[in-house]
């Protein structure tokens, strides 16, 4: 790559890092498998830079290539060596209103079933419509609408009812 | 309502990336350069998630639970070679002699096909591209997955080549997870069902003719691992209850521990299987999941006795019941006899883990990392 277009490249990313990190972060809960996700993403971009010309919404693009590598990542085998959750030894929230809200709903949105789990998170927390989330996970939107709603069926009943007051 | 309780919650959640724009350049790069020289199919991204691993800071990691034994004299790690042009790995399972080792490349970038390693007496080889090894018996025969996400099947490597398992009719899917003595295999497969798909344990017999499906009342069941004996464990259920089958398909509950509901079949292993038993039901729902409590249990098949809470999270149980997996919170470690000894890891190394323990009890593969940060395939002997 010349090295303007590096010079273009970096000061893309480096605009960028913030906004897909927190995507990223919210589909996988852990700020390095976040950073590594980002990373692995904006190596392909590297290697599609010079051609990124043709594309009409780079962001857009980015944006899903992180969220299609942070599918992937959930899945991989090797997440379940080394990216395991803490050992399973204790419960995860007391029950006197001490709790962070935020590791509340973290910890809920990781019980639900992982087919549930991706369309909340896509749906949800990174704002996407049903028709994208529907395309990312190769299903129908009929299917994303009903697994939404299981999951936020769920969610109603997993989190008690004040947490959801105005803060 | 509760969708704009997550919204609130996606605005407030915050995370500092680490990452610079100049370091992601510089391993954009390396890794383009990478990818270029290599002729392989391998991963491109095999530096990438480095220096994410290496720059971790230690202080960010809670103090580690105290670990009550020691390692025994003459208890040794050693690395496993990798493959040319390969940096770093870690170990997925191994066969009951430890003869065979299965492994994957660090980082294994699932945006390109899979790549396993496997070892024999030691010596790396690259199996074919796009299969995903899961298992492996004294025989060599490696059980695993062809294809990705929704286009998964069931398919050993077997004679130098790979081969897909028959799938049940139907099937839109399939998985093998694990491999016995005799060669009959394990897995799951996913039918087209409410609201999306149902799964079934499978197995298929020696030879890989067509499986058998396990079934329960209707509920979705999973298969996790076999024992010579043709016994299967697993789970029926999302979560919601440890199962075994036996070799002719009869299904039961495994007990649970007075208190616990709900709960997973990870592992078996002769007399002995492996898993996990939680205070929530389980179910597709979720519901009741969010304050659940959840332990170790590991189950003796043949007495029915049952214990839990052993400070270890397990991927594998030898069969004399000894548990290898995680320790404290990132290190490699067996549980054996109501002791947790801890693994040496490499020099420089601070964290790792326990995949598989073999035959005799004191043979384990794992990985760990390296004083570069690099996670490294690795065998511990007389442990």
């Amino acid at each position: 790559m010349r090295a303007e277009q590096e010079h273009e490249y970096v000061e893309y990313v480096r605009a960028r890092i913030p906004r897909l990190h927190h995507v990223a972060y919210l589909i996988l809960g852990d700020g390095d498998r976040a950073d590594d996700a980002v990373q692995n993403a904006l190596t392909v971009l590297y290697r599609r830079w010079h051609r990124i010309a043709d594309v009409s919404n780079l962001d857009a693009y980015v944006h899903t290539m992180v969220v299609r590598v942070c599918l992937a990542d959930r899945r991989r085998p090797w997440s379940r060596v080394l990216l395991r959750d803490a050992a399973p030894d204790g419960p995860v929230a007391g029950g006197e209103g001490r709790v962070d809200e935020r590791l509340l709903i973290r910890q809920a949105l990781d019980r639900l079933p992982e087919r549930q789990r991706v369309v909340v998170v896509l749906r949800f927390l990174c704002d996407l419509p049903v028709a994208e989330v529907a395309q990312l996970i190769g299903r129908s939107e009929g299917t994303v609408k009903s697994r939404t709603a299981y999951a936020l069926a769920a969610l109603r009943r997993a989190i008690p009812s004040t947490t959801w007051s105005a803060p | 309502m509760i969708d704009e309780q997550l919204r609130d919650y996606a605005r407030r959640t915050s995370s500092a990336s680490r990452l610079r724009a100049e370091d992601v350049l510089v391993r954009a790069r390396r890794s383009h350069r990478r990818r270029q020289v290599a002729l392989s199919a391998f991963s491109a991204l095999v530096l990438v998630a480095v220096v994410a691993v290496a720059l971790r800071p230690s202080g960010a990691r809670p103090p580690v639970p105290a670990i009550t034994g020691a390692a025994p004299d003459g208890c040794s790690v050693r690395s496993l070679p990798l493959p040319a042009g390969i940096t770093g790995g870690s170990v997925i399972a191994a066969d009951p002699t430890g003869r065979y080792v299965l492994g994957v490349p660090f980082p294994n970038d699932d945006m390109a096909p899979a790549v396993t390693i496997l070892w024999t007496d030691g010596t790396p080889r690259l199996l074919p591209t796009g299969f995903a090894g899961t298992a492996v018996n004294a025989s060599g025969l490696v059980a695993g997955i062809s294809g990705r996400l929704e286009a998964r099947r069931a398919a050993v490597f077997r004679d130098g080549a790979v081969a897909d398992l028959p799938a049940p009719t139907g099937a839109i899917m399939s998985e093998a997870v694990a491999v016995n003595a005799r060669g009959e295999i394990a897995g799951t497969a996913y039918l087209p069902g409410t609201p999306d798909f149902s799964a079934r344990a499978v197995v298929w017999p020696p030879g890989q003719g067509i499986p058998k499906l396990l079934q329960s009342g209707g509920k979705d069941t999973f298969a996790a691992g076999v024992a010579d004996d043709g016994t299967v464990v697993g789970t029926i259920g999302t979560r919601e209850h440890p199962y075994r089958w036996t070799a002719a398909g009869a299904g039961t509950a495994l007990p649970l521990p007075s208190g616990y509901r709900g709960g997973e079949g990870q592992a078996v292993t002769g007399d002995w299987a492996v898993g996990s038993a939680s205070t929530s039901r389980g179910g597709e729902d979720g519901k009741d999941e969010l304050t659940a409590e959840s332990v170790v249990v590991r189950w003796n098949l043949r007495t029915g006795a049952l214990d839990h809470g052993m400070r270890i999270v397990p991927t594998s149980v030898s069969a004399a019941g000894a548990l290898a997996g995680r320790v404290g919170r990132d290190e490699p470690g067996i549980w054996r006899d109501g002791t947790v000894v801890p693994l040496p890891m490499l020099t420089g190394g601070t964290r790792g883990a326990a995949a598989t323990i073999v035959g005799d009890g004191h043979t384990v593969a794992g990985w760990s990392a390296t004083a570069s940060g690099l996670p490294a395939p690795v065998l511990w002997q007389g442990c």
